[in-house]
């Protein structure tokens, strides 16, 4: 899409930091560069003390004395001891290279750090540094003044677990790996003809050594899938895991039986190997986006702390101290953590993110102010109302918490099919172990172990995690990260598509200005911009972004009254902009719409019209996803806009406007009951009910490492013109999976017709395990792979 | 020194009669099993240690430059 930085050559976006209008991916990259061209070319990353770097003066202010708080400082640090300290920060914006590189050289800007080291996948950086040298604050206010700011939340404090899970995988691998290898090697003689002249002394320690090697498979390496197993029976459900575990343990006993017996030497071989392959899916599978979060709670959405007055003085302390009673202070753009009361100054609530209302809200004193909005302009003074816990926004998120035990996984395909393949595997067995018992006892209880063992779904096991996972892969790639894999079973079935509208199919800041009235000329289109660049509200802003006019112009006397508008003199001429009220005199009884009046030195000129802007391809879009899916639109905004989506969307019978986080909820839990299956397009937090209510939710996101509310996926905002081709996509992948569930079955059929005769052999076990296995998963992974060149990269 | 394992163990093959040319196998697995387990106990530490957490950032480190020796030392005297 956008330019490549001319620093390391990645993508820079779409809002790419220039300087000397080079473009660069990052500040990180920047500040290299600028190292770069104040010294020699050759000395390129081996500059000694960093003297490139300016640290930028950014106004912090009190942004960050919370973490001067003891409690915070405790739960924040890893380990702090003989005036050492470690902590482990998240930092979103380490991308590339350079971030690495920057933020493994810190100790060249204060000596106080001893040394940091990145995780890139996780995107943290850990950093050991002296306690009398630098303190926390002053750690977290250098790496922001160099542009990385790190990520740190209430939900993060409190949890500090790290992935060990794939640790574990790892070295559940690596012993069946080892098992695996040693006990083929023993198998080997028995692979080849003449292989049991060898003897019954190495027949006997080749079968003991195999048994001793697959106890840490068996009892260790595996466990997971017999406790997947027992849970599934626990909930009266057949999943894959159980006729895995039937193989397993008719494996094992029936080979310890021989190998003890001194009978022969066992499947141990086939055994190892099919833990081994397993495992190696679950790893492909389990491999997710690590540095992304989709199970957020308003815990991440909230500041740690807030600045409270106590007999007039400022004081700072953690959210969970905050009571009921309390004067908090609010700055610009900090949230507001509890429902309270507004006692000071000029209260202008944006509420984008918690009900959808693109426009900020103004407040008048004594007003109820909800928690989760955030203020734009001056600092306000707020008593709160409410504890955290009880506000209207944290009740919205505990009441769905309880909800997403529905989706544990139980009715996807795989366990359908595995459901009635063990019920059909055990008919199988039976059948051939009551034939024998009646024409051949010897036979019987060996054809009978035999069929569970070929029937063991390696293979089967093995097509969904290698297909899923390709998939996922392939999503990546593209732009769309998603939860887990049974999104991507989720996303084949849905029949209907609901949007929000702020944020979701609408550009987050950006709005359109349209001028109604009698054309004005360049020089006052100019007074206008003038006038409008004075004021930071987001109204003021769109009326500047959409005037074309060079250099602004002497603005004087500049008044701005809130709710209502701003005034000054340019040129010896009043201009003034604001609500209908405030230029017109008269009341505004549209209330749809949403129009800033102008008022040019005598008379009313006209008005500017807002609207949204809407994201690039998105009539396309609806155009295509309508020919296959039942569209809705759903948004927390007025209906001003209904006449611009109904010409999109087609009709207006599918647009709900003014639509409150439950009403969504509500709305798309009726879509389910009517046997709908409902995919949701949100964004924010008056999404989250019905992101969580709806079959698959997905955010779309501008930065995916921001804040997005709990969702099955996330959607980069320029990929959204891609979302037909994902969906189409998941049918694709379906299809490849029962293709290759085909394939499985084909390998089972034959290995059936030899265990139903009672003349399964070792060898044949040991080769059509892995054979069909390794087809399995060649077929899976490679037409993933070939498809998703063609269809969404 | 080396000739006398050798004829240790030629010894015990020759002296054991009838399996003799068998018997390297028994050697052969232990040897085996002796340095697959080396590998699996390096494997082990190395996931333990974390090595394989960040699969991405030691190929972009081995680029960098040694920064000068100072940090070193810093370095030597946390340890202890």
């Amino acid at each position: 899409m956008g330019v490549n930085c001319i620093h390391c050559g990645e993508d820079c976006g779409k809002h790419p930091v220039l300087l000397d209008d080079k473009p660069f991916c990052c500040h990180g990259c920047k500040t290299v560069y600028q190292i770069l061209n104040t010294k020699e070319m050759g000395q390129y990353y081996r500059i000694r003390p960093m003297s490139g770097i300016r640290i930028e003066q950014t106004e912090t202010g009190n942004k960050y004395a919370y973490l001067e708080l003891e409690e915070i400082r405790e739960k924040l640090l890893d380990f702090s001891d003989g005036g050492f300290s470690k902590v482990s920060l998240f930092i979103p914006g380490i991308h590339c290279a350079s971030c690495i590189w920057l933020l493994e050289n810190l100790n060249t800007l204060n000596p106080g750090i001893i040394q940091s080291a990145v995780n890139f996948p996780d995107k943290t950086v850990s950093i050991t540094f002296k306690d009398e040298q630098i303190s926390l604050r002053q750690l977290v206010e250098l790496l922001a003044s160099i542009h990385y700011i790190p990520e740190i939340t209430l939900d993060k404090l409190d949890k500090k677990e790290s992935q060990r899970s794939d640790r574990n995988v790892l070295l559940k691998i690596g012993i069946a790996a080892f098992s695996f290898m040693n006990v083929m090697l023993y198998n080997f003689p028995e692979y080849l003809p003449g292989g049991e002249e060898l003897g019954g002394f190495f027949t006997r320690v080749f079968g003991w050594l195999s048994l001793l090697l697959s106890l840490p498979v068996v009892f260790y390496s595996a466990s997971d899938y017999y406790l997947s197993a027992f849970k599934g029976l626990k909930h009266r459900m057949i999943n894959i895991d159980l006729p895995i575990t039937l193989g397993i343990f008719t494996l094992f006993f029936q080979s310890a039986y021989e190998i003890i017996s001194g009978h022969g030497i066992g499947y141990m071989d086939s055994l190892t190997g099919l833990v081994f392959f397993l495992l190696i899916g679950k790893w492909y599978q389990g491999k997710t986006y690590q540095a992304l979060s989709f199970e957020r709670d308003y815990k991440s959405y909230f500041p740690v702390a807030v600045t409270t007055l106590v007999d007039d003085n400022e004081q700072t302390i953690p959210l969970s101290k905050l009571k009921k009673g309390h004067h908090i202070l609010i700055r610009n753009q900090e949230l507001i953590p509890a429902d309270s009361r507004l006692v000071k100054g000029n209260a202008n609530i944006d509420y984008s993110f918690v009900t959808g209302e693109s426009l900020p809200v103004p407040k008048n004193m004594n007003d109820f102010i909800f928690a989760g909005g955030r203020q734009v302009g001056s600092t306000i003074e707020l008593v709160v109302e409410k504890e955290v816990e009880q506000s209207y926004l944290t009740q919205l998120w505990n009441q769905d918490s309880n909800k997403q035990q529905s989706e544990s996984g139980l009715n996807t395909l795989v366990n359908k099919v595995s459901e009635s393949f063990t019920v059909a595997i055990l008919f199988v067995a039976f059948s051939a172990g009551v034939y024998w018992l009646l024409n051949d006892s010897s036979l019987a209880l060996f054809a009978f172990t035999s069929v569970l063992i070929i029937a063991c779904p390696c293979a089967l096991a093995l097509t969904v995690p290698f297909t899923f996972g390709s998939t996922m892969r392939a999503f990546g790639r593209s732009g769309f990260y998603i939860k887990n894999s049974e999104v991507i079973e989720n996303l084949q079935k849905i029949d209907t598509v609901v949007f929000d509208k702020t944020g979701t199919i609408t550009l987050n800041r950006s709005l359109k200005a349209r001028f109604v009235g009698e054309p004005l000329t360049r020089d006052e289109l100019c007074m206008i911009k003038s006038l409008a660049a004075s004021s930071g509200h987001p109204l003021s802003t769109a009326v500047k972004e959409n005037i074309d006019c060079e250099g602004l112009l002497e603005v004087e006397d500049f008044q701005e009254i809130p709710a209502m508008g701003t005034s000054a003199l340019i040129c010896g001429k009043r201009v003034s902009m604001g609500s209908k009220k405030f230029i017109t005199g008269k009341a505004d009884e549209s209330s749809g719409s949403t129009a800033v009046y102008v008022f040019i030195e005598n008379r009313v000129a006209g008005y500017f019209q807002i609207e949204n802007t809407y994201r690039d391809g998105l009539a396309e879009i609806v155009n295509r996803l309508q020919k296959k899916y039942e569209l809705y639109l759903l948004s927390g905004d007025n209906a001003s806009e209904k006449k611009n989506l109904s010409v999109i969307f087609g009709s207006g019978k599918n647009l709900f406007f003014n639509q409150s986080p439950s009403d969504k909820m509500g709305f798309v839990k009726k879509l389910k009951e009517n046997a709908r299956k409902v995919l949701m397009i949100g964004d924010g937090l008056n999404d989250a009910g019905a992101l969580l209510e709806s079959d698959v939710g997905l955010t779309i996101a501008d930065d995916i490492y921001s804040f997005s509310p709990a969702c099955n996926g996330i959607v980069e905002a320029g990929k959204f013109d891609r979302l037909y081709d994902f969906l189409d996509f998941s049918h694709l992948a379906m299809k490849v999976v029962k293709l290759s569930f085909a394939i499985s079955f084909l390998y089972n059929i034959i290995g059936l017709f030899f265990a139903v005769q009672g003349t399964l052999s070792p060898i044949i076990a040991a080769i059509l395990m892995p054979v069909s296995s390794v087809s399995v998963v060649a077929f899976a992974t490679f037409s993933v792979h070939y498809l998703s060149t063609r269809k969404i990269s | 020194m080396l000739s006398k394992i050798f004829s240790i163990f030629g010894a015990f093959f020759l002296n054991q009669g009838k399996l003799h040319t068998m018997n390297i196998l028994v050697f052969l697995i232990i040897i085996g099993i002796l340095v697959a387990g080396g590998f699996l106990v390096g494997f082990i530490w190395s996931v333990k240690s974390g090595q394989y957490d960040d699969m991405y950032s030691p190929s972009v480190r081995v680029l960098f430059d040694e920064m000068k020796p100072e940090k070193k030392k810093i370095r030597l005297s946390l340890k202890k």
